[in-house]
């Protein structure tokens, strides 16, 4: 499947934005000081919240400096060493669980009521399983791991939001619900939403790109054959978010 | 019964070469003792003063017969965990013997992880490639998943060859029955998003949110990242295309999940009676489908050291299926633990076998898949040869020297025994590796079994410095 209504209008974003969500990558990371606890801010005037888009305008610099602000902040260095690792079963088990205010037990279950982290896909994800086969050493990533990754998250994801969607205090997901089961995305609380899973998962604030590609997203779903395009919407913007390499490498 | 399908479709199509070859390995874990199956002495074949302290049995245990070289152990474990255990070592050898070649060799270490792996390296024959890497790097081009293991401890390990690489290595299955879930993203999950949402998602993650962010521009040069990206973009659509789980779900029965190929289900359950609870039984069944749907060419199965045990078992049934340790529980029991274990070993060889003789090469037509298949039964060691004076009920440590049982439909030279045994010691002697000749007096190392397994896989060892085995390709 690929994007359809919304992937000219995300071209011509990421274009606006100087390139690609990077380059307002920093200012939005930055603008978390103002915010006090960026874990919890899913305020409607949390950075995001008014876009590039919106003023017509380059993305603010973050430095409040007094510098030329309408430069593209520097790309970032390269590292030469790259030594990033895959978190592993019990590293997701328990960042997942932390962002999305779940218990490890009900975060993901396959068919029988196995856990995904702790039993089905432990080893798939890296994980050792000294007692059962002797695998005292995380074994090598292989092509069914990212398969797994998306079983736990999207399930994980579904649980959140639809936890959300039946409570008078939702965690995360408080997007009210249009006719034909769409959802208002043009309510302040889509933005936050989504800075919700950036602040929570990434530790930062979203582009304004980034913000921007997540809310045109409900346009292809609801043009999909999806019968709940807003709670679907929730569960895929979780799950987008939360399976990118910056949320499944450290 | 036709193998094939979607994944034997898009690999012929690249066309021009010869049909793949399988190598399945079965670790018997703990100590398979050659001389407590096909190489079994009897007590008439030595001294009574000799007989009384070595390991040998009854003439009346052993069969043997004119038109093989192998001889097969019949007796009973009685009271061996409050069960009966009846071996049969020679229906298995009736049924099987012109696919069987015994080969004698002497390991270099009485190590379980390390016996175990060198099992599959040849002791480092090949820079510390394993066999299932080595067929995996020649055989495996175009198979999604070419090595995969479900074996235990030293059966698992990767070898040590830098040069393999990370597509050949092997991929683990720690539960056959419910690991075909990991073949897709979506089957089995209650009231989750459609497919195409599910695509949406994934298609903004990865070419709009991932290759935009400050975190990918810094590790731009990581290869873990770059396998990664590969394995999403390149191997989750080729496998969640294939439809595997209709093909590979045997163990799962659920309405959220596409139901197993009819035609698998009758002959799993024809050729397996323990399906739901023996996890031996439960990796052969994988191996079969795996290799007969396209996704692997080298697949290592094993028991582990725990206990299994049957808690439905009615009737002829036994509650225990599998002892502690495997065979390692000789060093309790070594008559009854060899008897109990190798007959689950061949208990479990024999369906296989059945069914990879059942079903069609897709690349080589009129051919069996078992007649391109090497089944290599290997283990970490073989058992001290003595007991004490009349002793039936005896234990035994680990012993460098043994043999091993390999089986193949076409590539081994089958009836063949390579080596012997001196019925005065009950040590194993070795061969000449070019015409097979029994040499007294010597023994074979490990990277002799390992070359000649490779050879009879037609993998190319040019370079390799490993010695030609003739005497195991067939006439």
């Amino acid at each position: 499947m690929r994007l359809e209504a919304s992937s000219f209008l995300v071209s011509l974003l990421l274009v606006a934005c100087g390139g690609g969500p990077a380059g307002a990558s920093q200012s939005s990371t930055d603008g978390a000081e103002s915010t006090g606890d960026v874990a919890s801010d899913t305020s409607p005037t949390a950075p995001g919240s008014t876009t590039s888009a919106d003023t017509d305008e380059p993305p603010e610099d973050d430095s409040d400096d007094g510098t030329d602000t309408s430069e593209e902040p520097p790309p970032p260095p390269t590292s030469p060493t790259a030594n990033v690792h895959f978190k592993g079963p019990q590293r997701l088990e328990n960042d997942l669980t932390a962002v999305l205010e779940l218990d490890a037990e009900e975060l993901c279950t396959e068919v029988g009521g196995a856990s995904c982290t702790q039993d089905v896909h432990k080893v798939a994800l890296g994980g050792v399983a000294p007692y059962d086969l002797g695998i005292y050493t995380p074994a090598g990533i292989g092509a069914t791991a990212p398969i797994a990754v998306d079983r736990l998250t999207l399930q994980a994801c579904m649980r959140r939001i639809d936890l959300d969607r039946e409570s008078s205090d939702p965690v995360l997901f408080a997007v009210p619900q249009l006719g034909g089961g769409t959802a208002d995305i043009g309510d302040p609380s889509a933005v936050a939403f989504i800075d919700g899973l950036y602040t929570r998962g990434l530790l930062r604030h979203p582009t304004e790109a980034e913000t921007q590609t997540l809310l045109l997203m409900h346009a292809d779903i609801a043009v999909s054959d999806s019968l709940l395009p807003g709670r679907d919407w929730g569960v895929a913007t979780c799950f987008a978010v939360l399976t990118t390499t910056e949320f499944l490498f450290y | 019964m036709a193998a094939g399908g979607g994944l034997w479709n898009r690999r012929s199509q690249a066309g021009g070469r010869p049909p793949a070859r399988f190598l399945i390995t079965l670790g018997a874990f703990g100590g398979a003792s050659i001389i407590d199956s096909f190489l079994a002495v009897t007590d008439t074949e030595v001294s009574p003063q000799v007989g009384a302290t070595l390991n040998v049995f009854p003439r009346s245990e052993v069969v043997a017969s004119l038109d093989h070289p192998f001889r097969g152990v019949n007796r009973t474990a009685a009271q061996f965990f409050g069960e009966t255990y009846v071996g049969d070592q020679g229906a298995f050898i009736d049924a099987h013997h012109a696919n069987m070649l015994v080969a004698t060799q002497t390991g270099t270490s009485v190590n379980h992880t390390l016996g175990q792996q060198r099992s599959i390296t040849g002791n480092g024959a090949w820079n510390g490639r394993t066999l299932q890497e080595a067929v995996s790097i020649h055989h495996g081009e175009g198979f999604p998943l070419p090595n995969v293991t479900m074996g235990a401890l030293g059966f698992r390990e990767d070898g040590a060859d830098d040069s393999v690489p990370a597509w050949a290595r092997a991929h683990s299955i720690s539960d056959p029955q419910r690991w075909p879930l990991s073949l897709d993203g979506l089957h089995g999950i209650d009231d989750a998003p459609t497919r195409d949402v599910l695509e949406i998602a994934r298609s903004v993650r990865d070419e709009s949110l991932d290759p935009h962010t400050r975190f990918t521009r810094t590790f731009l040069l990581s290869e873990r990242l770059e396998a990664w990206k590969r394995m999403r973009g390149e191997d989750v659509p080729r496998l969640e295309d294939a439809g595997l789980l209709e093909k590979l779900n045997f163990g799962l029965d659920d309405p959220s999940l596409p139901p197993f190929d009819p035609a698998d289900r009758a002959a799993l359950d024809a050729a397996f009676g323990h399906l739901t609870v023996d996890p031996l039984q439960m990796q052969a069944a994988m191996a079969y489908l795996l290799i007969k749907n396209g996704l692997s060419v080298a697949v290592t199965l094993s028991p582990t050291w725990n206990v299994v045990t049957n808690p439905d078992a009615t009737g002829e049934d036994h509650r225990i299926i599998n002892t502690p340790l495997s065979f390692d529980y000789s060093h309790t029991q070594h008559r009854n633990t060899q008897t109990m274990m190798w007959r689950r070993m061949l208990n479990t060889l024999d369906p296989l076998i059945g069914l990879l003789r059942g079903a069609q090469h897709p690349e080589a037509p009129g051919e069996s898949l078992f007649d391109h298949t090497v089944i290599y039964v290997a283990t970490d060691f073989g058992r001290t040869k003595n007991r004490p004076e009349g002793s039936l009920g005896f234990g035994t440590g680990h012993g460098l020297n043994n043999g091993n049982l390999l089986l193949s439909g076409n590539l081994l030279a089958g009836g063949t025994l390579l080596g012997g045994v001196d019925p005065s010691t009950a040590l194993t002697y070795g061969y000449d590796p070019s015409t097979g000749a029994p040499m007294p007096g010597t023994e074979m190392q490990e990277r002799v079994m390992y070359s000649g397994i490779l050879q009879a896989l037609d993998v190319d060892r040019s370079g390799s410095g490993l010695p030609a085995v003739p005497a195991m390709l067939p006439g």
